[in-house]
Parts: C-alpha cells; sequence; structure tokens
C-alpha cells in the first residue's frame, strides 16, 4: 500500500562498520526509529560482533569444543545463519571464521593494512556447519573444538530486518533500514514504492539504475569493496567455506531481492561465492536478481526489471 | 492321630520344603528383573535410533537450518520449554526490563562450569517430514523506476 506523498524523512550514521541509513514516511516518527534502529545495532553488535572481545560471538568462540548456552537474539542469528547454510548447501556457512582471519580479516577493515607481504598461510576450509551441535529450544551450543563462528554476512541482514520491522510497528509508518547496502522494509511504502539506486559500492554517488520496492528487501554482495593486498595479491572479504580463500572473481556484484533481508542477503552473497553457478541456483530459487560479471555485463534474473533503467541522473 | 501342629517329624520336611521353595521363588524372580532390564535397554535403543532428533551423531544430525521459514515457531528461537534449566548470565543494565524481554540482556553461559547437561544434538524442531523451504521471494518484485534514489544498495 501506497499513502505517502511527501519524500520520507531520513537520517544517516555510521554503524558496524559502514553507513546506517534510516527512511521513515511518517516524519514525526524519525526520530522515534532511530531510537529503535540504533537500540537493535547495539544489540546486535553485542551479540554479534567478532572484532570485540566482550562480545557474545568471542565468548562463544573462545568456549568451543564446550557446551554454551546463548542469548535468545545470539540464538536468532544463529538459527539464521545455519538455515543460510543449509538453503546455500554450505556456500554461506557461519563456521568459516578460521578462513576469514587466516586471509587477514583479524580486525575491523579500517584496521587492515591496505598492502601486507605477509604470506597467507596454508588454506583451511570452513569446519562446516554440520558439524555444529545446536538445540534451538534450550539454546545450547557445541561448537567443534577448533572452529570460529563468523555470522557477518547474516547477522548483519537481520539487524535491518528487525529494526525495520519494530520501527514500523511502533510508529505505524513506513520504514526503510538500509545497513551498508542490505535494506530492509517494513509497513506502508510511500507513494511510488523506495527508490533504491543499485551499485557495486552502497557509498558510491555514481549514477546506476534505480529501482522500487514497495515491500520486501535487497542486498548486494560484491567483490570490489573491503579488499587488500596479501602477499602480493588481492583478497576480498567473501571466503568461499569450500577453500578457506577469497571467492575466485567472477561476479563483481550480486544484487537480490527476497522478502526478507536475511534472504536477500543469504541468495547474493551465495552467488558471488556460486560464481559461474550462481545463474541456474538462483533461478531455481526464483529471486530477482542483477549479477555483474568483472567484466561489466550484467546478468538479470527472475522478475528483476529486464530494461536497463538509469537512474536520470547519469 | 499325630498333631500335625507338633509332630517335630513332619515339620522338619515341610521347613526344608518351604525354603527350598523360597530358594526356587528367588531365582525366578532374579531372572525375571534382569530380563525385564535388559529388555527395557533394548527397546530404549532402538527406540534411539527411530526416533527423529535424538541421533548421538551430531554430524548426521543437521542443525537448525531445515527449519521451514513460514513456520514462526521454526524460524524464531523458541523459548526454553517450561521449568527447563536456562543458565544465563544476566547482564546489568538501565534498560535492563526491554533487553531481558528480548532476551537480549542474556549472554552466553559456559555450562560446564555451571554443571549443567551436555548439548543434545538436535535435527530439527519442526514436524518430521517438512522439508526445508527455499528462500522467500518479495511480494512485489522490484520495479523500474525514473526517479532520483532515495538510498542506495551496494556491497559494503
Amino acid at each position: 500500500m501506497t499513502h505517502h506523498d511527501s519524500p520520507p524523512a531520513a537520517v544517516s550514521f555510521p554503524a558496524l562498520g559502514t553507513t546506517a541509513t534510516l527512511l521513515t514516511t511518517k516524519h514525526r516518527a524519525l526520530a522515534d526509529a532511530e531510537t529503535i534502529l540504533l537500540y537493535e545495532l547495539a544489540a546486535i553488535d553485542d551479540a554479534c560482533s567478532r572484532f570485540r572481545p566482550d562480545s557474545e560471538l568471542s565468548r562463544v568462540n573462545a568456549r568451543a569444543g564446550t557446551p554454551v548456552t546463548v542469548s535468545a537474539l545470539f540464538a536468532q542469528a544463529l538459527t539464521v545463519a545455519l538455515r543460510a547454510a543449509e538453503l546455500t548447501d554450505g556456500a554461506v556457512d557461519p563456521t568459516v571464521g578460521q578462513a576469514v582471519l587466516a586471509i587477514g580479516y583479524d580486525r575491523t577493515f579500517a584496521a587492515i593494512r591496505p598492502e601486507d607481504a605477509t604470506p597467507l598461510p596454508v588454506a583451511r576450509p570452513a569446519t562446516g556447519w554440520r558439524e555444529v551441535t545446536w538445540d534451538p529450544q534450550a539454546r545450547k551450543l557445541l561448537l567443534p573444538r577448533g572452529t570460529t563462528l563468523d555470522l557477518g554476512a547474516t547477522a548483519k541482514a537481520l539487524a535491518a530486518d528487525r529494526a525495520a520491522e519494530r520501527a514500523a510497528r511502533a510508529t505505524g509508518g513506513g520504514v526503510l533500514v538500509n545497513l551498508g547496502g542490505d535494506l530492509a522494509t517494513a509497513g506502508p511504502a510511500p507513494n511510488g514504492g523506495w527508490s533504491v539506486g543499485v551499485c557495486d559500492d552502497h557509498a558510491s554517488t555514481e549514477p546506476g539504475p534505480v529501482v522500487t520496492v514497495t515491500s520486501g528487501a535487497l542486498a548486494t554482495s560484491g567483490t570490489g569493496v573491503r579488499t587488500w593486498r596479501r602477499a602480493g595479491r588481492t583478497v576480498h572479504h567473501i571466503v568461499d567455506p569450500a577453500t578457506g580463500r577469497s571467492t575466485a572473481p567472477h561476479w563483481r556484484t550480486a544484487t537480490v531481492a527476497a522478502a526478507t533481508c536475511v534472504d536477500a542477503n543469504t541468495a547474493s552473497t551465495a552467488a558471488i561465492v556460486l560464481g559461474p553457478q550462481a545463474v541456474d541456483w538462483l533461478t531455481r530459487t526464483g529471486l530477482p536478481a542483477r549479477l555483474v560479471h568483472i567484466d561489466g555485463t550484467e546478468t538479470r534474473l527472475g522478475d528483476w526489471p529486464q530494461a536497463p533503467i538509469s537512474g536520470g541522473h547519469r | 492321630m499325630a498333631d500335625p501342629h507338633t509332630d517335630s517329624e513332619p515339620e522338619g520336611g515341610s521347613v526344608q520344603r518351604r525354603e527350598h521353595g523360597m530358594r526356587r521363588v528367588s531365582t525366578v524372580t532374579r531372572w525375571t528383573v534382569a530380563a525385564a532390564a535388559a529388555g527395557s535397554a533394548a527397546l530404549g535403543l532402538a527406540y534411539t535410533q527411530l526416533l527423529p532428533g535424538t541421533s548421538a551423531t551430531p554430524a548426521a544430525a543437521p542443525a537448525t537450518g531445515g527449519l521451514p521459514a513460514s513456520d514462526p515457531a521454526c524460524t524464531q528461537p523458541a523459548p526454553a520449554p517450561t521449568g527447563a534449566p536456562t543458565p544465563v548470565t544476566r547482564r546489568e543494565s538501565d534498560d535492563g526490563d526491554e533487553r531481558a524481554a528480548d532476551g537480549q540482556g542474556e549472554r552466553a553461559s559456559d555450562d560446564s562450569e555451571q554443571g549443567t547437561a551436555q548439548v543434545q544434538p538436535v535435527a530439527a524442531t519442526c514436524p518430521s517430514g517438512t522439508t526445508a523451504p527455499g528462500l522467500n521471494p518479495p511480494t512485489q518484485p522490484p520495479a523500474p523506476a525514473q526517479q532520483a534514489p532515495q538510498t542506495r544498495t551496494g556491497a559494503s
């Protein structure tokens, strides 16, 4: 439903190592919606940050090999991550943490040396999500010894879903939450829908295709951001769980639309990992998707708008 | 006519027969108890193998990824069963009420330190026979637009 004629109210600020943007159709509700978003961001950071030694994730990883009981939010984040692993047949696997650390992503991206001559250690494939022992009812988790979880692929998307849903419910208006390009909507969209520029880099101001969404979510994954040089080769943050190395370059960007940001992010991340197999896989999911090859050619799948639409600001 | 209750000869034979009978009853009882215990153990083992969600082999038991997303009870973490031990450490916070309501005031706690039971691998929390659904598409797919973007999606 679209009921709102004036442009949405908006606010942006740094969060989770990226940019958070909040749009609301109810201008007077912006402050309340922002409070909810800030709360959700703090909660997900407390639970799932792998850069904070005091986060719940760090505590869980430190106790690998020992049964632990986790918080409700962590349980939800883990459940979401394991579901992503199953639905992608392990292409998006939360047990990839050790491999991510091994390629040098062991600190916030801002703290990574852009040129690191240190040789890469021998690649270690992910432990494998099937080795995780998880009882969601009792929220009891047992990681195999030596396993490090990385919930980064889905936790940010989960935060967007939660914040959008809660803010829309609290304010009664339409809400869009965008966390570094992973965006979730909830409540009634503005007239004409939410207009979203589709770029390689979420922080880019370059012109590009624009689409409107009236519900659901969009997420984009890519190999052109969060890259650095390690031992003379370019590495990036998306690791193939099967090899323990940055995924081989095939797609520059994968953008997927889904009912939730978690599903969109799961599919976009899987597309990058799957490389050329992503076309068949995405086609089977039925999700609208736009893939940009490293040579710049585009592949549009599902109900993604087929005609190249310019934003009018080119 | 001899009184059977006062005749010593017949009484001594009766005691021997009674003791012999008691030994036989005792032996039969022990064998019955042993057989019942063995049968119970065998049946329990058989049911452990047959019932879903109780495999003792974590690798063979998929985690919660197979939960149907369309079932909120499967995608949302279910609360601990009533009466079940939930050893959690609650964080003190000014806004503790809201966090506690969300379960976000709780942090990972080491069960081994608190003497709670080992984690039991759980294959699924949804009815057996259900399969993992696919990723859910949006109600409406993205539509082409000519207007200026209000926000942007892109890698980060």
